[in-house]
């Protein structure tokens, strides 16, 4: 699961990018994901690990979770939006304050935690119909 | 008057006047009593008349000087004086007359008369130019009228003056009543100020008057508010920043306009100091006519209040946040432990193993108010059953001893995690599966040269059977090792040594990793040593 496919054909399998902090949440979204026929880039623990993911490679969507720890995903977001990259927030948080008051990402879907596979699964749908 | 008759005797009439008094009482004359014959009749007429005139005329005299004497203040009593004296001599012409019928002394007579008609001319010459002074006093007539007039005068008076006075007494009786009245609402008043000011006094409350140029002119606030003298005759835009001074003005610009009280709450800054919320309300203050003379304005600090929200706030969110998360790592647990489960027997010890590790780490954190948790107490709650034996003097299976060191909930969570697996895995096959068994946990920290020190754990079994490395690698391997690395960004290294399995798990003391990142600005890596 840790290992990215390499992009060879346009019949390739959507990779997404899962920046989770939770061991076992990531776990989850990741096998969520190869259920619904995609491949998983990551997961990320941390906006760092992301980030040198994204260096290496391209993803095609992204499911980010808000909260890390000591730190937000805003700056992943950020680097998203600018390569025009669709992704989705993931949070614990009711009413996450901080980074949806941000202009930027308000319009941005949010999926609550725990996360429903059939809610993810609409969600890589969308992913791929975008594709 | 008595008859005068004229006797021949004429030699006596051409004689002096001295001779004259020399023979004043001669009586060479005819007695009167000739002259009518001594008809008794005649006689006695006339006596018996000039008796009573005479008698008449002695009396009235008396009557008179009596009346003078007593009336001292009598007006002209001279006069009265004259008046008896002449009715005096009168009377005694009459006694003259009488006595003429027997003994003719008409020189004495004569004499008596010349008298008589001096007082009489004195009297009368005397009492005409007395008459308009005598007519111009009053009359006891006069004076009774005058007397009533005046006693009436005198009642009216006093009738008016008891009147005016009672009036008086009534309106003194009103002023009373007033003065008292005002004394107890003055009383009231004070007690009213003095509990408004006791209340004030012990209150984080500011109270403020402005004038129309919202100017201060009154300020009485707690210590730890500014001084009235610092406020006094300045406005907001004098003391305070520009936002917020712009803030107030146009919450007490409209109080000055529409009369209206506002209230808000407001952040205040400037002037020097840090930011504090205050809850503000202001309203008119007016003159005694009703017209907006300025504002009275009220301001609670509410800084402490507002912190408290906002960090209640950030807790519901924090537990909020931390029960989904839970919730989340939960329904993982559990698809994972269905996914390496062969038996239902099997799933049932694995996964409630670990929602009890969950469970563990949870009682941990709540016990340390979600400020982080010290190792010891983690690896405590881990081996408790086999610790609590030396407390009854059973020797104990598992030992620990480490340094101090505080962790942010998530390294908790994480270790606790691996060591739920670590002790479940000796549990099922090493050093607790046999009752010789020994668990040691021991952990140090080392500093390191580049980067934060590092937290090395060892687990370390000895006296259990021999063994043998798995044969292949489970979710119980997966959750010992790659949590610690993907959470943690640790290490975990498990030696399988036949004698027992030693498991390293190496642990970055980052912000992250030790409880100093979010909530203990200070003591998050404690430097004192735990208790073994």
């Amino acid at each position: 699961m840790m290992l990215p496919t390499p992009p060879t054909s346009a019949a390739r399998s959507p990779l997404i990018l899962i920046v989770e902090d939770s061991f076992m949440t990531a776990r989850r979204l990741a096998r969520m994901i190869e259920d619904v026929g995609a491949t998983v880039l990551g997961p990320a623990p941390s906006v760092q690990k992301a980030l040198e993911l994204l260096d290496s490679q391209h993803c095609d969507a992204a499911l980010l979770d808000i909260n890390l720890g000591n730190e937000t995903v805003q700056r992943v977001a950020e680097r998203l939006e600018n390569e025009g990259c669709p992704y989705v927030f993931v949070s614990g948080y009711a009413s996450p304050k901080t980074l949806l008051d941000d202009p930027r990402f308000k319009a941005k879907r949010l999926i609550s935690k725990p996360v429903e596979p059939l809610v993810l699964r609409e969600v890589v749908k969308g992913f791929l119909n975008r594709l | 008057m008595p008859m005068q008759h004229v006797h021949s005797s004429g030699e006596a009439a051409s004689t002096s006047i001295g001779d004259f008094f020399l023979r004043l009482f001669d009586t060479d004359f005819t007695p009167r009593g000739v002259c009518v014959d001594w008809r008794p009749e005649i006689v006695w007429l006339h006596v018996l008349s000039d008796g009573a005139v005479a008698l008449a005329y002695y009396s009235i005299p008396i009557a008179l000087l009596y009346y003078v004497r007593r009336r001292r203040n009598q007006a002209f009593g001279w006069m009265f004086v004259m008046f008896a004296l002449f009715i005096l001599a009168c009377g005694t012409t009459h006694v003259m007359s009488i006595i003429a019928f027997w003994k003719p002394l008409y020189r004495l007579d004569g004499v008596i008369k010349a008298i008589t008609g001096v007082l009489s001319i004195a009297t009368a010459v005397t009492l005409w130019p007395l008459i308009p002074k005598a007519l111009a006093i009053p009359s006891p007539t006069d004076l009774r009228e005058a007397n009533a007039a005046l006693e009436k005068a005198k009642d009216d008076l006093e009738h008016r003056v008891q009147e005016r006075t009672s009036e008086l007494s009534a309106a003194n009786d009103k002023l009373r009543a007033e003065i008292t009245r005002r004394e107890a609402v003055e009383q009231t008043l004070r007690q009213s100020e003095d509990r408004f000011r006791i209340a004030l006094a012990s209150a984080p409350i500011t109270v403020f008057n402005q004038d129309r140029d919202l100017r201060y002119t009154w300020f009485n606030g707690p210590p730890t508010d500014l001084a009235e003298a610092q406020m006094v005759g300045k406005t907001d835009a004098e003391l305070f920043d520009e936002t917020t001074a712009a803030r107030l003005t146009e919450i007490k610009s409209r109080v000055l306009a529409d009369g209206q009280g506002q209230h808000a709450e407001i952040a205040i800054s400037g002037g020097g100091a840090e930011t504090r919320f205050v809850e503000f309300r202001a309203e008119p203050l007016r003159d005694y006519r009703g017209n907006i003379v300025g504002i009275t304005g009220v301001k609670m600090d509410i800084t402490e209040r507002k912190r408290a929200e906002q960090h209640r706030a950030f807790l519901l969110a924090e537990l909020d946040h931390r029960v989904k998360n839970n919730l989340s790592v939960v329904l993982a647990l559990a698809e994972e432990s269905v996914r390496s489960s062969t038996s239902m027997e099997q799933f049932s010890q694995a996964f409630i193993g670990r929602v009890r590790a969950l469970a563990k780490t949870h009682a941990a954190l709540a016990a340390a108010r979600w400020q982080g948790v010290r190792l010891r107490n983690l690896v405590d709650l881990i081996l408790e059953t086999y610790t609590i034996g030396a407390a009854a003097g059973v020797p104990a299976r598992a030992s620990i001893a480490g340094e101090a060191v505080q962790l942010s909930p998530k390294a908790a969570s994480a270790l606790c995690m691996t060591l739920n697996e670590l002790l479940t895995n000796a549990v099922k096959y090493g050093a607790f599966s046999t009752p010789e068994g020994r668990v040691s946990v021991t952990w140090n920290i080392t500093p390191m040269p580049a980067g934060p020190p590092l937290l090395r754990i060892l687990w370390t079994e000895t006296g259990g059977p021999l063994v043998r490395p798995p044969a292949r690698r489970g979710l119980g391997s997966q959750l010992i090792e790659d949590g610690i690395a993907y959470e943690l960004a640790g290490m975990v290294r498990t030696d399988y040594h036949p004698l027992g399995v030693v498991c390293t798990i190496e642990v970055p003391l980052n912000l992250q990793n030790t409880s100093r990142g979010r909530f203990e600005p200070s003591t998050s890596v404690n430097q004192s040593k735990d208790a073994p």
